[in-house]
C-alpha cells in the first residue's frame, strides 16, 4: 500500500528466555488438576450420596413412628366409642330420665 | 499440518504442537500484545495467558479463518479485555507515551533509531484497537480480509479508519520533528 507507515523500522521485542518453560510448567499443572479434579469430583458425589442415605434414614424412621402413632390415636379413639355405645342407656342420668317420665305420667 | 490436526493435537495440550506454535507466532503475539498495551510485561503475560489456555480456547476455532487470523483475533480481544480491567490504563499510557517522548528528546542525533522512536510516539498516541489495526496491517502486512475477520469490521470501514490513523500519526511525526 502506497500511503502505508513503514512500521517494521520500529525494533521488535522477542520473549523472555524463560517464557516457554514457564508456559510448560503452566500446562503440566492445569494437566495434573485435571486429573485430580474427577478424584475430588468421586469423593463429593459418594459423601453426597452418604448424606442423603442417612437423611432418608432419619426421615423413613419418622414416617413411620409417626404411623405408629397415628395408628394407636385410631385405636384409643375406637375404644372410646365403643365403651359409649356400650353404656348408654345406663348410669344417673337414665335414671333421672325415667324419673321425669314418671312424673309426667 | 492441517487446521483439523492441529485443533485435535491442541486439545490433547500436546507440547510438540504447543513448541512449534510458540516459534512460529510467539514474536508476532507479543508485539501486537505490546504495542496495544504498551507494557512489556503485561504483553509478556499476555502471551503466555494465551499459549496456556489454547488447549481450551481452541474449541472455539471453527476454521473458517486461518489459525494465525483466528489468534491475532484472540490476543486483541485478551489485551482489550486487559486495559479494560485495568484502572491504571489511562494513567500507564500517559506515563508510557512520555517516557518515549523523552527518549525521542534525549537522542536527536540518531536518525534511524529517532524515527523509530517517533513512529512508535505517533503510534502510543492512538486509542489501543486502531493501534492494533494500524501494527497488523502495516508492520506484519495482514491483508483487509484478515483484519476484517478479526475486528469484524467491514473493509471499508477498515480502510478509512487506518487512514486516519496514518494520517494522524504523520501529523505527530511532523510536529515532533518541527521541535526537534
Amino acid at each position: 500500500m502506497p500511503d502505508s507507515l513503514n512500521l517494521n523500522s520500529i525494533p521488535k521485542i522477542m520473549p523472555k528466555e524463560d517464557s516457554w518453560n514457564k508456559v510448560l510448567l503452566r500446562i503440566n499443572a492445569e494437566r495434573k488438576a485435571k486429573k485430580i479434579i474427577p478424584f475430588r469430583l468421586y469423593s463429593i458425589a459418594s459423601v453426597a450420596a452418604s448424606l442423603l442415605f442417612v437423611i432418608g434414614g432419619i426421615f423413613l424412621g419418622i414416617s413411620s413412628n409417626q404411623g405408629n402413632l397415628d395408628s394407636s390415636f385410631e385405636s384409643n379413639e375406637n375404644v372410646e366409642t365403643l365403651s359409649w355405645y356400650a353404656s348408654l342407656g345406663e348410669g344417673a342420668s337414665m335414671e333421672e330420665f325415667s324419673s321425669i317420665l314418671d312424673e309426667y305420667k | 499440518m492441517n487446521e483439523n490436526d492441529l485443533k485435535r493435537k491442541l486439545l490433547k495440550a500436546d507440547a510438540d504442537t504447543l513448541s512449534v506454535l510458540w516459534k512460529a507466532h510467539s514474536v508476532s503475539i507479543l508485539n501486537l500484545a505490546f504495542r496495544i498495551l504498551q507494557d512489556r510485561d503485561a504483553a509478556e503475560d499476555v502471551l503466555m495467558d494465551l499459549f496456556v489456555d489454547l488447549p481450551k480456547t481452541i474449541q472455539s476455532f471453527r476454521g473458517e479463518a486461518s489459525f494465525s487470523t483466528w489468534f491475532y483475533r484472540m490476543t486483541v480481544n485478551a489485551c482489550l479485555m486487559r486495559i479494560r480491567k485495568s484502572k491504571r490504563h489511562s494513567e500507564l499510557e500517559e506515563l508510557n507515551s512520555l517516557s518515549i517522548s523523552e527518549n525521542i528528546i534525549g537522542r536527536p542525533d540518531e536518525v534511524d533509531v529517532f524515527d523509530a522512536k517517533l513512529l512508535e510516539y505517533g503510534l502510543s498516541s492512538l486509542p489501543a484497537e486502531t493501534r492494533s489495526m494500524l501494527w497488523l496491517k502495516d508492520a506484519e502486512g495482514l491483508e483487509l480480509k484478515e483484519l476484517s475477520e478479526i475486528f469484524n469490521l467491514p473493509e471499508g470501514t477498515l480502510k478509512s479508519k487506518l487512514s486516519r490513523a496514518r494520517q494522524h500519526v504523520r501529523e505527530i511525526l511532523k510536529e515532533e520533528k518541527v521541535y526537534a
